[in-house]
């Protein structure tokens, strides 16, 4: 326990406080709201803050004061939310239940069967709404206003633009005996509908998404051209072949960088400060130590020192851990660099705990042959929510609403695919 | 009395929070804002998008886009909103049926089960009997020369001529109690010492060297074709193919959301799923081909004879239990032909009368130029 006199009060109310543990420096704004029963932990180091006021009455004077602070800045609806000791600090927080998540799929299932698979788009929507109403940001709850309407619009544009060329490319190939070369052609351009699907597809499911998101009444959009993405997806894909892996590090963190900076909070835009390297060292440990595994492995079927079977069941227990590793390090780089206005996202992501995150949801999995599932799912956002946090302050008074849904329905090809829809990526 | 609640209202336009307070009166909801100024909104203008749920704030707009919002931390509003305005609000979230929402869960789940065994049992059976004969004979001519090409390659395929004439000429007779059938029935011999014989759709017959060289007699090897030709005739591969179609259909809209998470569980009910069917199919290939042997006036004894010999090598082994296995039990099928056979026929036609029955079913010993796998060594 650390404790800190409540002596040094300045002026508006606020009162600063250091941690003694650590040294760190905080500020709580509305300190009058402070009772003996508060109790925090410092960010930086995790020691306990207990709070210890005197019996006194709170005086006319300090119910003036505030008042004037409530006037300037608005009270956070939680009283018990944590982020009003240090205002330039926001964190996710996921308050949903696996119980009720479950509830609510096995109605779903049941309507998707009475209409035949129609219903599944609005179980969907009903399902997203859920999880987004869970999630808050600061104090305040994210609402998803997506439909299901339009998401079964979306699955029709998708499967009319991909399915359907991809489909029957498919069958022509299994059906029709055609000669060597169209069906080598038809094989090609079914891979390439694939290959253009997955960025296609990325970039419109988060345009829909971000549309169909906001908080604080405020509506994010993503502003990012697909033939952009496109573009940096060949490209990405095309080094990364010529370089043996090398260039993928900085592929993805074009990627990311991408899908941040065009990404806007009502007229703020997020901003993306990596450019790759950072990443480089965990990545090329990843690549080197998998091309050792699997070169051992090789060896050792290749001299008969093991059975097949049992290498090949080896590879994913010594190379997962490795994975999972490169995967914390990646999220916990691409968030730490993402900054919105002078603000900074930060992710405490660590190897160990998605490790253990993973490790509970397989298990779960398989202990319950995949019923524990709406439990994982709550895992899931919990840990990606709750490891992020927005450092620095935001003048969330300066955002304005921008409604951008008439700059994306242009004309001509990028209209087909810049209207964005939502598909499950 | 009503009660002023604290709330938060959004503008639509900033992302500033405006702590206001509510008041629940007969025709609408009032908002006083700390300027002191207030804002009415009519119930029946309200839309709710949150707060259904426990841990939900209620979340209530108003107008078009971009809408204004209010939040309100507890569902009480809404409870006080129907007390006073019941016929207004009715779109608004009652939390008094939160108690009911469980009963509904728990109906849907029952629902799901028996709508789950419907579909199994019926439902998808019948999809693919209603659908499989609109499927032309010839995609299913093309799909069975694939299969053909798999597991009888040419240089596989033992081809005495005179030989398998005589064997064409059983599968022939038995092809002839079908007149009106769209399909050309051919025979295919591999040199393999499995136990085996397969029916291709579109009308090839796929006989293993190990089958043909454990019949006793052209009659019992009719029983054997009668089998795998009622595969052929009762289009079991298309139909398997729209089963599996509609089970994946079925399951997809099962698991939803569950993608993946539920792979094991589903893996699980699509392959018990095939093997229901599947040793549906191999029933309907008995009788039905039981029938067909009645048909072309053949003794229907030596059927039950060849099922006999192939249920006493099968005792030597284990065999799987048969939720797991492909084909029924075979005491099952036996008892049933059995029973369908019933006393021998007055005046059984006999096959190839005169022939040499031990010579023809061995065509594979023969080392013909044109082939180039070895005679196998195993022999008996």
């Amino acid at each position: 326990m650390t404790t800190t006199p409540l002596s040094n009060e300045t002026s508006h109310g606020t009162l600063a406080i250091t941690c003694h543990r650590c040294q760190a420096q905080y500020r709580i704004r509305n300190a009058h709201r402070l009772t003996n029963a508060s109790r925090s932990t410092c960010r930086t180091c995790g020691a306990r803050f207990a709070v210890l006021t005197t019996a006194q009455p709170i005086d006319a004077g300090q119910t003036a004061l505030h008042s004037l602070i409530e006037a300037q800045t608005p009270p956070a609806p939680d009283h018990s939310d944590r982020d009003q000791q240090h205002p330039s600090t926001m964190h996710g927080t996921f308050r949903g239940s696996g119980g009720t998540l479950l509830g609510m799929q096995i109605v779903n299932v049941c309507l998707t069967l009475i209409t035949l698979g129609v219903y599944h788009f609005w179980g969907k929507a009903k399902i997203r709404r859920y999880l987004f109403s869970h999630t808050a940001f600061g104090s305040d709850r994210f609402a998803y206003h997506g439909t299901g309407k339009e998401l079964s619009q979306g699955f029709l544009k998708a499967m009319l633009v991909f399915g359907l060329p991809y489909v029957s490319l498919g069958a022509a190939h299994s059906v029709l005996d055609l000669p060597r070369w169209v069906d080598l052609l038809s094989q090609a351009l079914a891979g390439l509908v694939l290959f253009l699907y997955v960025p296609i597809a990325t970039v419109n499911a988060r345009r829909y998404r971000c549309a169909r998101t906001s908080w604080r009444g405020i509506r994010f959009s993503f502003r990012g051209r697909t033939t952009e993405f496109l573009k940096l997806y060949a490209r990405g894909w095309a080094f990364t072949f010529l370089t043996l892996g090398t260039y993928y590090p900085y592929f993805q963190t074009q990627r990311q960088a991408f899908l941040h900076a065009h990404t806007y909070f009502g007229n703020q835009r997020f901003g993306f400060t990596g450019h790759g390297s950072g990443i480089m060292l965990p990545f090329a440990v990843t690549l080197v130590s998998t091309y050792v595994v699997l070169g051992l492995c090789g060896l050792a079927l290749a001299f008969q020192l093991t059975n097949a079977g049992l290498t090949l069941l080896l590879i994913p227990f010594v190379l997962g851990p490795l994975w999972i590793w490169l995967l914390g390090q990646k999220q916990k780089y691409f968030w730490d660099h993402t900054i919105f206005g002078e603000a900074r996202f930060s992710s405490t992501i660590t190897w160990q705990t998605l490790f253990t995150l993973y490790l509970g949801n397989i298990g779960l999995l398989m202990v319950t042959l995949g019923w524990a599932w709406p439990w994982v799912t709550v895992r899931n956002a919990r840990f990606h929510i709750e490891t992020l946090s927005l450092q620095g302050p935001v003048d969330l008074d300066r955002v304005l609403q921008d409604q951008v849904e008439s700059s994306v329905t242009g004309e001509g090809l990028s209209n087909l695919l810049d209207t964005g829809f939502d598909m499950d990526t | 009395m009503a009660t002023a609640r604290p709330a938060h209202y959004l503008d639509g336009r900033t992302a500033t929070r405006h702590p206001v307070t509510l008041t629940v009166t007969p025709s609408s909801l009032l908002i006083v804002m700390a300027d002191g100024s207030s804002r009415q909104w009519p119930y029946d203008q309200i839309r709710q998008t949150q707060g259904a749920y426990r841990g939900e704030p209620v979340r209530l707009e108003f107008g078009p886009e971009p809408c204004e919002t209010l939040v309100v931390a507890t569902p009480a509003v809404l409870t006080e909103i129907h007390a006073a305005a019941r016929g207004m609000a009715r779109h608004l979230h009652d939390p008094a049926w939160r108690q009911a929402r469980l009963r509904w869960t728990l109906g849907a789940a029952l629902g799901v089960v028996f709508m789950l065994i419907g579909f199994y049992r019926w439902g998808i059976p019948g999809i693919a009997s209603v659908a499989a004969p609109y499927v032309p004979v010839s995609l299913e001519e093309s799909l069975g020369r694939q299969v053909v090409d798999r597991l009888a390659p040419n240089n596989q395929q033992c081809r005495d001529p005179k030989r398998l004439q005589k064997l064409d000429h059983i599968a022939q007779t038995l092809a002839a109690t079908r007149p009106v059938a769209p399909y050309r029935i051919t025979l295919s011999v591999v040199d393999n010492p499995t136990v085996n014989a397969f029916a291709a759709p579109g009308g090839q017959v796929i006989l293993l060297r190990g089958l043909l060289e454990r019949t006793n007699s052209p009659e019992e090897l009719a029983g054997v074709l009668a089998h795998e030709l009622q595969h052929i005739y009762q289009r079991h591969t298309t139909k398997t193919i729209l089963e599996q179609t509609a089970g994946s259909l079925l399951l997809t809209a099962i698991s939803g959301d569950l993608s993946g998470g539920l792979a094991w569980g589903i893996l699980g009910a699509r392959a018990m799923g095939t093997l229901h069917y599947s040793r549906a199919h191999e029933r309907e290939a008995d009788i039905e081909g039981l029938h067909m042997l009645q048909a072309a006036r053949l003794d229907p004894a030596a059927m039950v004879a060849i099922y006999n010999g192939m249920q006493q090598s099968e005792q030597n082994h284990q065999a799987p239990p048969e939720f797991l296995s492909t084909h029924p039990d075979m005491n099952e099928r036996l008892a049933t032909l059995v029973a369908l056979a019933g006393p021998t026929p007055p005046d059984p036609q006999p096959l190839l009368p005169g022939e040499d029955w031990a010579d023809i079913r061995s065509l594979c010993r023969l080392r013909d130029p044109g082939r180039s796998v070895p005679v196998s060594h195993d022999l008996p």
